[in-house]
């Protein structure tokens, strides 16, 4: 390959992984199966990607991180339906929707903690989650993994609450 | 150019050279690309970059995520345009600066990308994948800033961040391994720079990784002198030096497979190799000291003194007297503050500090008049 046609792929390289990126979650986010769960969190910022609202996802689990599942940051998979708590990757006969984890410091950790956010709602929003009136609505990519693809304070999509409320 | 343009001047009166040759060297030197040109130029996209990137942070409310997804798209797809533009003009400032500006334009597509999806990744985990996306256009640059920055962001957030994260989550990381390890990364910087000295086609990857391992190296010496001249009473358990005997241990092995490779690659004559590898040696007893014991007085100083002596001796070998020269002034103001530190009453010091003084005033005054044959005999010694 010569030098010129180098510097164009070397150009273009990036530009399709990123397109990758972009079209991997847009896959996951339209095709995922969906659920919606309640949140608690706070409010930081991240210097890369803006303004955005750190929660906690309450799965609903009692047992989910305790004991023997808490030691080494061990994997974790929770199954939605039927409810409950597995070591292993289920098969697809046992359960469809579930969620991959690692159990530390006696949390279920997904990297699912994070929606991000205008800085000028940031405050109204964040009020909100403490209150206990947020959900996030996920979409689970059928391999564990997932997205968040809405946040919804009240039942409703914080777009449409942030403009009920203004 | 002010600079030369003064030095040819006085060159000129003095006899050395006469007027045609200054227009000479000054017609050249003005066809040089600027270095504050292009730092200027470095600027300005860095600021613009950096303004995108706050800019998509802040205001992205009310554009669509399609739209604003395929804005980026064509704002990545026109900067990679403007380079290959320059490129087909062999105007290699303008490749230089379209491409730090397609690398910026990259890491804010990547922070877009996050925010739009939600994605809670960290930064030093965004800042990877953009390493790993953009490095062949990295490998294409010209000049030096975009390979060191690449190089130093990737050393920091694929080498160095991860090991800490590592030895954090082993329980292994007290203050004793955080000294062997800032003791081992230039070591471990020195593989690579010895690697790419070997493969030869990456001159600037080279500039970058020899600059890192020489600030490392600068900045481990130090900590290990202030561990050791500074460091209070701290007794140590077993479990403490365990790890970092482990450190000094893994140190010297990485020691030895830099010298071996180097050794058998020639990286430099055997000479010079015998020189760094003295250095090398003392370095490692230096690190030794600094992670297994509790301090020990005074003796920071004659490794320092002794480290940087030998440096010198080999700058000067090479031909870079302004390092060697450099490295002989740190030796004096280390010195002087073992002297300091060594008789702390105000009397004695004062007293201590005039003869300190007179001391450097007659080193100096030797060294002046005899620089010429040591420079000579050092750089003259057989290679």
């Amino acid at each position: 390959m010569s030098g010129k046609y180098r510097f164009v792929a070397a150009l273009i390289f990036p530009i399709l992984c990123l397109a990758g990126l972009v079209l991997w979650n847009v896959w996951i986010t339209t095709q995922g199966q969906k659920l919606t769960l309640p949140i608690r969190g706070f409010d930081p910022r991240d210097l890369l990607a803006g303004h955005y609202l750190a929660y906690r996802i309450e799965y609903g689990f009692e047992s989910l991180c305790t004991g023997s599942r808490n030691e080494n940051d061990k994997k974790t998979y929770i199954c939605f339906a039927p409810k409950k708590i597995l070591d292993a990757r289920p098969h697809s006969s046992e359960c469809q929707k579930y969620l991959k984890g690692v159990c530390k410091n006696g949390r279920f950790q997904t990297g699912l903690n994070r929606f991000y956010i205008p800085q000028k709602h940031a405050r109204k929003l964040e009020q909100a989650v403490v209150n206990k009136r947020g959900e996030v609505i996920l979409s689970l990519d059928g391999m564990g993994g997932a997205k968040i693809t809405d946040l919804l304070i009240d039942g409703l999509s914080w777009k449409d609450w942030v403009a009920f409320k203004d | 150019m002010a600079k030369i343009t003064r030095r040819l001047n006085k060159w000129c009166k003095e006899g050395l050279i006469d007027e045609q040759q200054v227009i000479a060297i000054e017609n050249f030197e003005a066809g040089q690309p600027s270095w504050l040109l292009r730092g200027l130029l470095g600027l300005a996209v860095t600021s613009i970059g950096i303004g995108v990137i706050a800019l998509i942070a802040s205001h992205w409310e009310k554009i669509p995520d399609v739209i604003m997804l395929g804005f980026m798209f064509v704002i990545l797809a026109i900067i990679a345009l403007g380079a290959w533009a320059m490129k087909m003009r062999n105007n290699s400032t303008g490749v230089e600066l379209f491409i730090f500006a397609f690398l910026i334009a990259c890491l804010a597509a990547i922070g877009l990308i996050s925010q739009t999806f939600n994605l809670s990744g960290r930064l030093d985990d965004a800042l990877l994948f953009w390493g790993l996306i953009v490095a062949p256009i990295t490998v294409m640059a010209q000049f030096r800033l975009v390979p060191a920055l690449w190089s130093w962001v990737m050393l920091v957030v694929g080498l160095l961040i991860p090991i800490v994260e590592w030895m954090d989550q082993s329980g292994w990381l007290d203050q004793r391994t955080a000294i062997g390890l800032v003791g081992i990364f230039p070591i471990a910087t020195a593989i690579g720079l010895v690697a790419l000295n070997k493969l030869r086609h990456f001159d600037n990857f080279e500039w970058a990784f020899r600059a890192i391992t020489v600030f490392s190296w600068f900045s481990a010496i130090v900590i290990f002198d202030i561990s050791l001249s500074w460091e209070a009473a701290n007794p140590t358990n077993k479990n403490e030096l365990s790890s970092a005997s482990l450190m000094v241990s893994f140190g010297t092995l990485l020691s030895l497979f830099v010298f071996a490779l180097a050794w058998f690659w020639e990286i430099f004559p055997r000479a010079r190799l015998i020189l760094i590898g003295v250095q090398l040696g003392i370095y490692l007893c230096f690190l030794a000291l600094a992670c297994l014991t509790n301090g020990v007085p005074y003796l920071g100083s004659v490794f320092v003194i002794l480290l940087f002596g030998f440096c010198a001796a080999d700058m000067a070998r090479a031909g870079r007297r302004g390092a060697a020269q450099f490295l002989l002034v740190m030796i004096g103001i280390r010195m002087l503050t073992f002297y300091i530190d060594a008789f702390g009453g105000l009397a004695i010091t004062a007293v201590g500090l005039i003869c300190v003084g007179v001391l450097i005033l007659l080193t100096t005054l030797v060294w002046y008049r005899k620089r010429h044959n040591v420079m000579s005999w050092l750089e003259g010694v057989p290679k």
